[in-house]
């Protein structure tokens, strides 16, 4: 079973990025708002969070999350 | 065969195997293709092995840009630029200038760059440093410069600390002094140390840089001004040529200059900028849209998804456990192999999978370092690349088993640790295929059963046991290293005690030019009087450097003979790590056998010929006037004018048992002045004590020549130390006093007494050893092409002679 470490995952460029969660990753939660549109992948062990910038329709950030951010996602998934 | 010519028939023996194997020499079929897909006997292929990094070859910017160019001015300009160029070459330099922030000068490949630049950017009181690795195009372009005299040499790869060295020594001597090296080489895909390069350059006013940057363009730095350039500014010593047949996708090659007079000059008088053809339209019209992409913001999108790629192929190598050579950062990967054979098994399979990588094979690299090269480019997706990093590992451990080969072997092949957590198989079960077999090894004749030992090597040369018995004794407790063999000795047998192979190794000091052409060995020999081990080097050879004959015992008719012989190569690749030796020869093969000749490349030997050896088979006459008629009509001349003629001149005697010790000096000295002259086969000095030794032998006999009359100083003149094998007379060395040699032909009547004496000793045949063929061959011997098969642990000292070898024919 192929592995990625966070360290690894985050010397990819933003597309770079895309295309492992594309091949790798699994969708677990997706949240839109006015202004941004946030959907966490679960990657191998760990979960990465990508932002989608709607005024300018491109993807601004796709970073790993911490053990606490993840628990807010999942938090507010359940309270949602 | 000629020696000089060995390097190319190696490299042809080498080529023409993996042609045989559907690895080399492909097709793609006559069908478009577009991305990383091809065609090859019908099937479809990934190809990982374009250096085409950026896949700009479909844009269709680019075959816009060429189709427009040859509907403008057809499919080409025919004229020199030295008289008129189409204006979009002026266009193309304009924008490259742009690219390299730098004077550009183009030409229609990057070696004719190296030609147009080389000779006029190195004055004759320059030296040139070159890296050991520095591509081949620049090797070639600096012959023309040695012609001139130019002080040339190479440095090992990448050593710094060696170039300061000899940048220290030589700036007194010279006024410039150019390292020539590449940005990202092209084998292993490492970099030069451009940090510490530039470094060197503001230190040492008199070192010039002169690199060329084929591999790192477009994929590095800004605008895609490659790897050397990505981390500084052209310096105004530095010198860059790269290429835009690569990632730059058109054809040509382009020189940057960090000095505006060195562009002007090159431009006006390089050679290929004078005489030879311009570069196309249509490569002009594609580099022209591919420099605008590179001006574009375009460029930084399509280096940052190559360099995505590059990253996901370093982590899915890293998560397959692959034995990874290469360093990060370049396109080009090399997976550790070790020997030919697993290279050759790899990539057959890999095509059979529908993939299609490289075979990384000497000699641009070392045999031992065998590897799969394949390259990335950005229009691989994460998939194919995984597909084709999943399928590697899993022909990799099938074909270790069906080699031999384990990882052990690999990563000590290339000299770097194991690591702890392998998922490839970590050992081989060679017992399960060798069971068959039993090895002996023994380290002195001594221990060997005299007539075991004489069944198998009984009149094939001075090796059976009792020449071996005086040759260890000779080649012992003596003063200099040269004059102290290793012996060891191998006998493999099968169950049923059936000799399948055997043979004996000495390990002694050798000159690595003994092989070379005569010249060669002048020039290296020039070096030796200050420097005596100048391009020596330690050697296991089968036999010895006084023995001649089939070393090597192989029972073609048993079924093993492949799995004994592969049970030596272990063996001896043992034998080599324990003495530290530099290469393994397997010497005397008269002829070449297919079989075992795939077999040695497989193991990493490639073959080179020897000088011929002679032989006279038969000798079907009783009396010298029936050998007189048994030659042909011309050699009847020869013997009756050059030899019997000047027989009555001399007092022949043959010497047995005891002899003085100052006979015996007076010999070496006779021995010593046919050494100076025989540079053909090239090899240190015998030891005078090996002459007390086997004058006393009574396997050995002298026949000595004295002249008689006015022209005698009551010393002999010629002296002949010969082996009295069981059917065979063998001739080992010759001694001469060369003042009459001309008027008498000592020589040649040498020759003949030797062929009277071998007959009233009624031995079968007579084995004259190498060289001196046309005297040999007037007195009834054959020509025997010979054989050896060499493996290097490390091509430096061979690099250095070859560099010497190109270099005298550029001279020359």
């Amino acid at each position: 079973m192929i592995r990625i470490t966070t360290v690894e995952y985050c010397r990819f460029s933003i597309k770079g990025r895309l295309r492992l969660l594309d091949l790798f990753g699994e969708i677990v939660f997706e949240k839109v708002t006015k202004t941004e549109e946030v959907i966490v992948f679960k990657l191998f062990d760990f979960y990465v969070a990508v932002t989608k910038d709607l005024g300018i329709n491109a993807v601004v950030e796709a970073d790993p999350l911490s053990s606490d951010e993840v628990f807010q996602f999942i938090f507010l998934s359940e309270n949602k | 065969m000629s020696k000089t010519n060995s390097f190319y028939d190696t490299v042809d023996q080498i080529v023409t195997y993996g042609i045989e194997k559907n690895i080399l020499h492909l097709f793609t079929e006559d069908l478009p293709f577009e991305g990383t897909k091809i065609k090859i006997n019908s099937k479809q292929i990934l190809n990982f092995a374009s250096c085409s990094y950026l896949g700009l070859e479909f844009d269709p910017r680019l075959k816009a840009g060429a189709i427009k160019a040859i509907e403008k001015y057809g499919t080409q300009f025919s004229e020199s630029r030295a008289y008129v160029s189409v204006g979009s070459y002026k266009e193309l330099e304009d924008l490259l200038e742009k690219v390299f922030e730098a004077f550009c000068v183009i030409t229609p490949t990057t070696t004719l760059g190296h030609i147009a630049n080389i000779p006029v950017l190195v004055a004759d009181e320059d030296a040139v440093i070159m890296d050991q690795q520095v591509h081949n195009s620049v090797q070639t372009a600096v012959q023309i410069v040695k012609g001139r005299g130019v002080h040339i040499e190479l440095v090992r790869h990448n050593r710094m600390d060696l170039l300061e060295e000899r940048i220290k020594e030589l700036r007194n001597k010279h006024k410039k002094i150019w390292y020539m090296a590449d940005g990202i080489y092209s084998m292993f895909g490492d970099s030069s140390p451009v940090d510490k390069i530039y470094e060197l350059l503001d230190r040492y006013p008199e070192f010039y840089y002169y690199v060329d940057d084929a591999h790192g363009m477009s994929i590095h730095g800004k605008n895609g001004r490659g790897f050397v350039l990505s981390k500084h500014k052209i310096h105004e010593k530095m010198m860059l040529v790269t290429s835009l047949n690569k990632a730059f996708a058109s054809g040509g090659g382009v020189m940057a200059y960090g000095d505006k007079e060195w562009a002007r000059k090159v431009g006006t008088v390089g050679g290929p900028l004078l005489s030879s053809g311009p570069m196309q339209p249509s490569a002009i019209g594609a580099a022209i849209a591919a420099a605008k992409i590179h001006l574009s913001d375009e460029i930084v999108e399509m280096q940052e998804r190559l360099k995505d790629n590059i990253e996901f192929t370093l982590l899915m190598l890293k998560k397959y456990k692959l034995p990874l050579i290469s360093k990060a950062g370049a396109a080009i990967f090399f997976v550790g192999v070790s020997l030919p054979k697993l290279g050759n098994n790899i990539v057959r399979r890999m095509l059979d999978e529908g993939y299609y990588v490289n075979l990384g094979v000497f000699p641009t690299v070392p045999m031992k370092q065998t590897g799969i090269r394949f390259t990335i480019t950005r229009l691989h997706t994460f998939k194919e690349i995984e597909s084709m990093i999943s399928k590697l590992s899993e022909v990799f451990p099938i074909a270790m088993e069906e080699e031999n080969i384990s990882i052990t072997d690999i990563y000590k092949a290339f000299k770097i640790p194991l690591p702890e957590d392998l998922i490839l198989n970590k050992r081989v079960d060679l017992e399960n295929k060798q069971s068959l077999l039993k090895l002996e090894h023994f380290m002195s004749i001594k221990e060997i059963e005299k007539e075991s030992w004489d069944k198998i090597f009984k009149g094939k040369g001075i090796f059976d046991s009792d020449g071996l018995s005086i040759l260890e004794n000779g080649f012992s407790k003596n003063r200099l290293p040269e004059d102290n063999w290793i012996f060891d000795y191998y006998i493999i047998r099968d169950c049923n005690q059936t000799v399948i192979a055997a043979t004996f190794f000495t390990t002694a000091l050798w000159k690595d030019d003994m092989l070379s052409a005569a010249t060669i060995s002048e020039q290296v020999e020039a070096k030796r009087r200050t420097d005596p081990y100048y391009l020596t080097g330690k050697v296991i050879s089968s036999g010895s450097l006084i023995t001649e004959g089939e070393h090597l015992y192989l029972d073609y008719e048993s079924s093993l003979w492949k799995e004994a012989l592969q049970l030596l190569f272990r063996n001896v690749y043992s034998l080599q790590e324990e003495y530290k030796a530099d290469r393994i020869v397997f010497r005397d093969f008269y002829g070449i056998n297919k079989e075992l000749d795939n077999l040695m490349a497989d193991n990493g030997f490639f073959r080179l010929a020897m000088p011929d050896s002679h032989l006279i088979e038969r000798m079907p006459w009783n009396t010298p006037e029936e050998f007189y008629h048994s030659l042909s009509v011309k050699s009847r001349e020869h013997v009756r004018q050059k030899i019997l003629r000047n027989e009555g001149q001399f007092d022949i005697a043959i010497i047995e048992g005891h002899v003085s010790q100052k006979a015996v000096d007076y010999w070496y000295r006779l021995y010593l002045n046919v050494k100076e002259k025989s540079l053909e086969l090239n090899t240190f000095a015998l030891p005078r004590k090996f002459f007390k030794a086997i004058s006393e032998d009574p396997n050995w006999e002298v026949i000595q020549l004295h002249l008689k009359g006015i022209y005698s100083n009551q010393m002999p003149c010629c002296v002949v130390f010969c082996y009295k094998s069981v059917d065979a007379y063998i001739p080992v060395i010759i001694g001469i006093d060369y003042i009459f040699n001309r008027k008498f032909g000592i020589y040649r009547q040498a020759l003949y007494q030797i062929v009277l004496r071998a007959k009233q000793l009624r031995k079968g045949k007579i084995m004259f050893g190498f060289s001196a063929s046309i005297e040999k061959k007037k007195v009834g011997a054959k020509v025997v092409p010979t054989f050896a098969y060499m493996h290097a642990r490390d091509t430096f000292q061979l690099e250095v002679l070859s560099s010497i070898s190109k270099l005298h024919a550029a001279s020359n």
